[in-house]
């Protein structure tokens, strides 16, 4: 049994007239960006600030639309000629399923911010030459954490919010505790923006840090903010299964470009899901007359099914690289640190390594408007956390530029709703109610069953085994079953014995809300569309489902409804 | 081994910020000694998280390869 006595005895309250929970790229972004505007702004994280998220281990690449760079680079429209044309191939990828105002407002400012960020000293935005070898995402989160230091925004790592502070219909702080020394935490602001990423950690095989475990979109849901398309997860296909290495993605090096996915029987069967443009043995782009992050969802999928008919190896794939040319290994020499890293010694030229798909992001969330306002006054989201602006699925290096385009546009709309806005009264009496729970599960005694590290590896079971790739209404209404066995009968009894350990219980009570509105909304929607995919309606459906699935709190429970999309410039043919 | 991760126990203050640093996360803290673990190394991502935050300095990453 913890003591809440020992631990929760101090409060530190804090206020601040922006306060920003999450130091990924659109926290960080939102920051410096209110900031500009004379604001006092306080920048959280339940970690460290911004070096562990999903923004610092990332690919690294900013998708925008830059003509003069789109020639330079040359094939596979990886760079735009226009926005124009960024923005159509961001609606019809994302199966109409876009916020069409948010998709155009990303590709007109993306260029924009891509280029702003060489005055905070980033050198490399497009990293497809591994100029930033691994994390390559600190290829920009370094440098923007020193100018988020000089420009004297204030940052409080290793604070872990629990919950949001709603006062009528405004959030007006949040609560939590430190980590490290167990004291409370009560936060007191304007305006607050949501930037705490996604939900990989919901799912067994991911390649997300693990601090990703959907917090947020569980905070918000508690608070009473709308959600949507909460029933998207995206998978990359790439992640490395091989006992004894680390579940990372394998990076496009070079070399890999001419890697080929096989099965036991030792077949290249891509071929049979994606039509080949080229030779199979070709470079991928060259093969199949596109790039790997734009089809990530075909290839997962590809695997997935492999594996479910029964020709899976140890219940993943092999991707061999033995054929690829010897002097591609050369190629780009970045990528050695990499294979040094990532493969250890692992004989990657002589033997297949085995892959298996894994949670990348989360295209579902907190419904915004253009200036990310929210359904709640003074709450304010960007980032992973939101939903709608990459529709039914993302395409590579879209994360990114959705980072910095709307972690722009939330710092501004914080900052200038703070600049009209009183400080809230007195809230801790709410504050109170909240802490209350932290000091119960500090108190409970433990039991064994509903301990948090078991209930997390069940829940990131279940939640892969039958809510990722493949989707059934069977393995869904599964998965639901023992989601809400979960809630109701083990997160009533989760306990603590320290800080740290209490952290682990609000993650395993996060994840849960998290599964249970992806399993809902995945159920709801009886069609395919991006990286939904139902097996027992395995066809895009626009007749009946061109419509956003939404996610509001009633009694604590959650309402599911539909609502029109915004299709302010494209339809489907 | 591709990561190889030194804590220097004199220099570590058992403060815990590589607990927090780490993505995977690889370390945890000596109930006895009070200082930091490097645990689950087949995990490790070698990011060098845990050596720029160590306020301390006490966390030293090398990157070694074997030419084959």
């Amino acid at each position: 049994m913890g003591d809440s006595s020992m631990y929760l005895k101090n409060e530190k309250r804090v206020e601040s007239d922006v306060l920003i929970i999450g130091s990924g790229l659109a926290g960080i972004r939102a920051a410096i960006e209110a900031k500009r505007y004379g604001v006092n702004v306080l920048l959280l994280d339940k970690s460290v600030i911004a070096l562990n998220n999903s923004s610092a281990f990332s690919g690294g690449c900013f998708k925008v639309a830059l003509p003069g760079l789109a020639d330079a680079m040359g094939s596979y429209i990886r760079i735009y000629r226009s926005p124009e044309e960024h923005f159509r191939h961001m609606v019809e990828y994302g199966g109409f399923l876009n916020d069409q105002e948010l998709a155009e407002i990303l590709c007109i400012e993306g260029p924009a911010r891509v280029l702003e960020l060489q005055s905070f000293g980033v050198e490399h935005w497009n990293n497809f030459n591994l100029a930033v070898p691994y994390p390559h995402g600190k290829g920009y989160m370094v440098p923007l954490k020193e100018a988020a230091k000089k420009m004297g925004i204030k940052t409080r790592a290793r604070s872990v919010v629990t919950d949001l502070i709603r006062q009528n219909n405004s959030i007006v702080g949040a609560v939590g505790f430190d980590v490290y020394t167990g004291d409370r935490l009560t936060f007191k602001a304007k305006s607050v923006i949501l930037a705490t990423g996604g939900g990989g950690e919901i799912y067994k095989r991911n390649d997300t840090p693990y601090t990703i475990t959907g917090d947020g979109f569980a905070m918000a849901f508690r608070a009473g903010v709308k959600l949507k398309n909460m029933e998207i997860t995206m998978f990359e296909p790439y992640v490395q299964a091989e006992p004894g290495l680390p579940m990372m993605d394998r990076h496009e090096c070079e070399a890999e470009f001419y890697g080929i996915l096989r099965n036991k029987e030792g077949e290249d069967f891509l071929p049979r899901y994606i039509s080949l443009k080229g030779r199979p043995d070709e470079r991928f782009d060259d093969a199949y007359g596109t790039w790997v992050p734009d089809i990530r969802e075909i290839i997962s999928r590809a695997m997935a099914v492999e594996v479910y008919e029964g020709r899976g190896d140890q219940g993943t794939v092999l991707f061999d690289l033995t054929k690829v040319p010897g002097e591609m290994w050369d190629a780009d020499l970045a990528s050695q640190y990499t294979r040094d890293v990532l493969l250890r010694n692992f004989d990657i030229k002589n033997k297949p390594v085995h892959v298996f798909p894994g949670c990348i992001c989360f295209l579902g969330g907190v419904e915004i408007d253009p200036d990310c306002r929210t359904n709640v006054d003074g709450f304010f989201a960007a980032g992973e956390i939101t939903g709608g602006v990459h529709g039914g699925r993302r395409l590579g290096g879209n994360a990114l530029t959705d980072c910095i385009v709307f972690g722009a546009r939330a710092g501004r709309s914080a900052a200038r709703y703070a600049l009209e806005t009183a400080m809230p009264d007195n809230h801790y009496e709410e504050v109170k109610r909240k802490q209350a729970l932290l000091a119960e599960v500090l108190d409970r005694s433990p039991d064994q069953e509903s301990e948090a590290k078991g209930l997390k590896s069940r829940i990131k079971s279940l939640m892969f085994d039958h809510a990722s790739m493949l989707r059934t209404s069977e393995g869904l209404e599964e998965a639901l079953n023992s989601i809400i066995q979960i809630k109701n009968e083990h997160l009533p009894r989760i306990s603590a014995s320290n800080p740290r350990e209490l952290k682990e219980a609000f993650e395993v009570i996060n994840m849960v809300t998290t599964s249970e509105m992806v399993i809902r909304s995945a159920l709801f929607r009886k069609e395919s569309r991006g990286d939904h995919y139902r097996v027992d309606y395995p066809e895009r459906d626009d007749k009946n489902w061109l419509k956003s699935i939404t996610i509001n709190q009633k009694d604590g429970n959650i309402a599911l409804d539909t609502q029109p999309l915004s299709m302010t410039r494209l339809q489907p043919e | 081994m591709g990561v190889k991760i030194t804590i220097d126990q004199e220099k570590c203050t058992g403060d815990e910020f590589c607990i927090d640093a780490c993505p995977v996360p690889c370390y945890r803290i000596d109930e006895k000694t009070k200082k930091a673990i490097y645990t689950e190394a087949e995990e490790c991502l070698g990011c060098r998280n845990c050596e720029e935050i160590c306020p301390a300095g006490a966390i030293t990453v090398e990157i070694t390869r074997e030419e084959r």
